[in-house]
């Protein structure tokens, strides 16, 4: 079929190989080192359960040997130890276990305090866990949402007949299972059972199988996350049939951990999957008829059995001819490299067998994690997950009554003996030594002898150690509560970043309806909060001279647009905002901040009386969804009739600024703009080369400005007109760049850019857009209160000398010490000097008049820098 | 396969008391409930005056401060026509469709959108701001079901049988 590289070696490849029975038919035994002390790990499980098989593939590390499928020119190679896994010098560690304790990072490296630093790095580079491919090209997982009434996870015989009952009772089904079905079991009547079983399911139009998939996690919804097959899929069933089976138990005994020592299944796989044995000479240990049938199984496969260590009702069904210890305990296995021998405790005496492999079928632990993950939920289990070893006929009741929503409850199995010595996480390197110490200093229940030794949170996620855990501190406290499983999370299995990241899209970018304009007329866009904006045109300066000195054009279709209309409206927006809103006449507009109750600016906006109980708001470009949450949430509290529009989406805006623009609109509408009938913070319904248009006067740039809302349609219609029509005067569109400078100019501040949380309109400087004479509003009360406390902080506007341009965020010193901040800074073209606006804290009861920031020196200095007295804006 | 085609339709916004809403009957458009106070009307783009006198009128009656609004211009219809809409959809939404005329509202590609699913086509109502974005999710996120987007729109047609209202659920 092929061949793998396996570090630079040609190995062959058979069909249905997994890449753990290539390397085992090639010799190889050591897979993997131990995470802490270098210990050699080898097959055990066969599942996916142990941790004893992670080897890189392609570059990818951490894949399960034992259940990956090896193909032709793979490239595998074991990661951890150093030079290499087989000769690995950190096997030292292994001598020096009273140098590293359990919870030695907790205690070493404190002081001094570098010395962690330089320890934690060390400590990475020797665990050998696999180095993540930084170098890869990210992949991107599809990810797909299934919603159904019943999601089976586990395709056994129990898994199978809950799809199938499920089915005939007319509900959708997801099936799924992390292999293909029945591929991992031995030729016997359970795979024939399952193949049969499985055949139905794939014929059942109403069941969708996803086999190679891995469930990763039960969540509340009930919700899933299937990872495998290259994509994530999000499953959002009505309720979840749990079938995930049982893993033998690990046995605790000197020398658990080395390879040679199998638990029964894995053994019986690779011997019934992939024909090969597990060793020439093995010792079984059997606690179940299973293990009977382990036994048979590895003896059809050439194994000899030279002992089989059984409890007495076992040995009277011995088959004649295998060497039985009734009664007997294994104590240990031997060996160095891989089991050399067993030692077993009988009739008060101790026996050394020769063997190169010990089977451990001593009893079985549900593979639960998924199941108590879903505990409160509509999540049950079904065949051995709650009964562990159940016949086929009962695996096959079990699916029935799961899928008429019966809950079975769990059968707890037998407890396991309490771990006297040996290796308890295998994945973390934890010993039953580790837990009595931990146990000495204190830690006294599973859930924190799990904390303190890290015991049941690697890969295997508890399913070979969790018993064992509770087992010990049940046994030690005499306690069942101090003994409960700790909690089971998501991942249930491994899983990679990319998988889980398969459901994560890309920022949602918000365009305007003149997107492709600005690129033709190659526009440097970039974000500007959820919108990508023009930031210039290619001549940031050039754009600032069109507004100062002839006529501009700028998309502001960001900005927050609302129709708010009812009987009663003015109540609302009057009641909302601190400037007065009842007189406000139609065709009239003001300029009004939001506070929220504290006082502290949220924003800020521009109300526009239209008549008739209706008012258009615009608001700045990011704070559209507050001012529409704000002004819902508000009328909803007040139980005022006012109904809310968000008209963001539907209406394009086009400011026309700069001393021509109104010769720019003459040459366009029919209608008047001119000072008389159409004055400063005024608004009008005009239309501009036949685009209906609501104009607002206003001056944010300080000149002659007209912001032109019009429908979202027509807004390339009304660009290309402005523009052709303004060749003649010099127009050029401006963008945030040249704003940010026109805006300084006139000392307009940017909330967000140059507030703070706590800013009320006064520390703004901004005592003119509240009327306290005026009734409640939102802040109100707040405000009061603050009125009498001396300010603490202003927002200034600040110049500095000729060549001196600090960047925004500096500190701003008065003799060495920080009072404040720089908030905006940018050149001014028109004084020829740096502006700013910044906060600064009161120092004796005064604002500072010089600051320092940075190389420069800056001079408070009243704004607007720029036409303090409003003449261009109001012409 | 699929394809990702715009269809043109005429969108109003209609705002008034729950009562009000409940009552309203318009015929040619079909009618989104967005949230208990408020409906989307969807109809043949030539249609959307109409749709909106007719809103408007009925509204009075039940509610005095209802609003019916033309906002056609801040809204798309995305429509995912053919064989792979279904899996194309489940890639973009947890929202789940139910088989025949269905409406449903809410994280689309990340966007608050309506939806209306027909036995002909999965129709994504999104806001126009956004259009861009969920068109380039649905060429990206699908590329592997071979969408075909270079498609002619076409025109609104509304069901003949409305759906029952869909309560609840943000605009």
């Amino acid at each position: 079929m092929g061949s793998l590289d396996f570090e630079g070696r040609r190995v062959p490849v058979e069909a249905g190989d997994s890449i753990a029975s290539v390397l085992f038919r090639a010799g190889v035994r050591t897979f993997t080192r131990s995470i802490k002390h270098h210990r050699r790990r080898g097959l055990l499980c066969l599942t996916g359960d142990c941790p004893g098989c992670l080897v890189n593939v392609d570059g990818e590390p951490g894949v399960r040997a034992c259940t990956a499928r090896a193909r032709d020119g793979m490239r595998v190679r074991r990661e951890s130890g150093r030079p290499s896994t087989e000769r690995d010098l950190l096997a030292v560690l292994d001598r020096l276990h009273a140098l590293l304790p359990v919870g030695f990072y907790y205690k070493a490296f404190i002081r001094p305090r570098f010395a962690w630093e330089l320890a934690e790095r060390m400590i990475r580079r020797v665990t050998g866990v696999g180095r993540l491919p930084i170098d890869r090209r990210p992949v991107r997982v599809p990810a797909r949402n299934l919603h159904a009434d019943v999601l089976v996870i586990g395709a056994g015989v129990a898994g199978l007949t809950a799809a199938l009952a499920a089915a005939e009772r007319g509900e959708r089904v997801v099936l799924c299972d992390e292999a293909r079905i029945g591929e991992r079991l031995a030729p016997g009547p359970t795979r024939e059972r399952v193949e049969a079983l499985a055949d139905l399911v794939r014929a059942a139009p109403s069941i969708t199988v996803l086999e190679d998939h891995v469930a990763v996690g039960v969540y509340e919804g009930p919700f899933a996350a299937l990872s495998g097959d290259g994509e994530l899929v999000q499953v959002h069933p009505e309720r979840v049939i749990v079938a995930t089976g049982a893993v033998d138990r690990h046995g605790a005994f000197e020398g658990n951990d080395l390879p040679g020592v199998w638990l029964g299944r894995g053994a019986v796989r690779l011997a019934g999957v992939h024909g090969l044995r597990p060793g020439r000479r093995a010792v079984v240990v059997a606690g179940t008829s299973e293990g009977l049938e382990h036994l048979e199984t590895l003896r059809g496969a050439g194994v000899e059995v030279v002992a089989a260590v059984v409890p007495p009702d076992l040995a009277e069904r011995m088959p004649s001819g295998v060497p039985t210890i009734a009664g007997g305990e294994l104590v240990a296995a031997e060996g160095r490299r891989q089991v050399r021998g067993a030692v077993v405790e009988a009739g008060g005496g101790r026996r050394r067998l020769g063997c190169d492999a010990i089977v451990l079928s001593m009893g079985l632990e549900p593979r639960d994690g998924l199941l108590r993950m879903g505990a409160g939920l509509p999540v049950v289990g079904a065949g051995e997950v709650v009964a562990p070893g159940c016949r086929i006929e009962e695996a096959e009741e079990a699916g029935r009554l799961a899928a008429a929503g019966e809950l079975v409850s769990a059968a707890e199995p037998p407890p396991p003996p309490v771990p006297r010595a040996g290796y308890v996480c295998l994945c973390e390197d934890v010993s039953v030594g580790d837990l009595e110490r931990a146990w000495s200093e204190g830690f006294r229940s599973s859930e924190i002898l799990k904390r303190y030794t890290t015991a049941t949170m690697g890969p295997c996620q508890g399913a070979m150690c969790g018993c064992h855990l509770a087992a010990f501190a049940a046994a030690r406290t005499g306690s069942p509560e101090a003994g409960t499983r700790t909690t089971a999370r998501p991942p249930a299995r491994p899983v990679r970043l990319e998988d889980l990241a398969g459901a994560a899209t890309e920022v949602v970018e918000r365009r305007t309806v003149l997107h492709d304009r600005h690129l033709e007329l190659g526009a440097h866009l970039d974000w500007s909060g959820a919108w990508k904006r023009p930031y210039h045109y290619g001549d940031p300066e050039a754009e600032y001279r069109a507004v100062r000195e002839r006529v501009s054009v700028m998309d502001v279709g960001t900005l927050g647009k609302f129709l708010v209309a009812g009987r009663e409206a003015a109540t609302l927006l009057d009641r909302m905002v601190p400037c007065r809103i009842l007189d406000l006449e139609p065709g009239r507009s003001r300029y009004a901040l939001m506070l929220d109750e504290g006082g502290y600016v949220l924003d800020d906006g521009l109300v526009c009386a239209l008549g008739e109980g209706r008012y258009f708001v615009t608001t700045t470009s990011g704070g559209a969804d507050r001012w529409e949450a704000w002004l819902r949430d508000r009328a909803d509290r007040w139980d005022l009739h006012v109904h809310v529009v968000n008209q963001t989406a539907m209406l394009g805006a086009i400011i026309v600024a700069g001393p021509r623009a109104r010769d720019l609109l003459h040459g366009l509408s029919e209608d008047p703009v001119d000072a008389s009938s159409f004055p400063y913070m005024g608004h009008r319904e005009i239309s501009v080369a036949g685009v209906p248009c609501r104009a607002l006067r206003v001056g944010f740039v300080g000149e002659l400005a007209f912001e032109l809302h019009h429908p979202r349609s027509r807004g390339i219609e009304l660009w290309d007109a402005l523009l052709a029509a303004g060749d003649d005067l010099g127009i050029r569109p401006h963008g945030l760049s040249a704003l940010e400078v026109l805006r300084l100019e006139k000392g307009h501040l940017f909330i967000g850019q140059d507030t703070l949380p706590d800013d009320t309109p006064a520390k703004l400087g901004m005592g003119w857009a509240v009327a306290m004479d005026k009734g409640e509003f939102v802040g109100r009360t707040a405000l009061e209160r603050m009125a009498e406390l001396p300010p603490d902080r202003r927002l200034v506007g600040l110049s500095f000398e000729e060549d001196a341009r600090p960047l925004p965020g500096t500190p701003l010193l008065v003799d060495g010490r920080i009072v404040g901040r720089l908030s905006s800074c940018e050149r001014s073209p028109v004084l020829g000097r740096a502006i700013g606006l910044g906060w600064v804290r009161a120092a004796d009861g005064a604002i500072p008049s010089v600051l320092r920031a940075g190389e420069a020196t800056g001079t408070v200095t009243p704004t607007p820098f720029y036409d303090p007295e409003g003449h261009r804006v109001r012409v | 396969m699929f394809e990702l085609r715009e269809t043109r339709a005429g969108v109003v916004g209609c705002l008034a008391a729950t009562e009000a809403l409940d009552a309203l009957v318009v015929e040619g458009a079909l009618i989104l409930r967005v949230a208990a106070d408020e409906v989307m009307l969807v109809c043949e783009p030539p249609a959307a005056t109409a749709v909106t006198a007719a809103a408007a009128e009925q509204l009075r009656a039940g509610d005095q401060d209802g609003v019916a609004l033309d906002v056609t211009d801040g809204w798309r219809v995305l429509s995912l026509v053919g064989k792979a809409a279904s899996e194309a959809f489940a890639r973009l939404s947890a929202l789940r469709l139910e088989a025949g005329l269905h409406t449903t509202q809410g994280d689309v590609a990340r966007v608050p959108a309506k939806v209306v699913a027909t036995p002909e086509a999965i129709h994504l109502v999104v806001p126009a701001m956004l259009e861009a974005h969920v068109r380039g999710q649905v060429l990206s996120v699908c590329a592997d079901l071979r969408v075909e987007a270079d498609v002619e729109p076409v025109e609104w047609v509304t069901p003949a049988v409305p759906p029952a209202a869909a309560p609840g659920g943000a605009s």
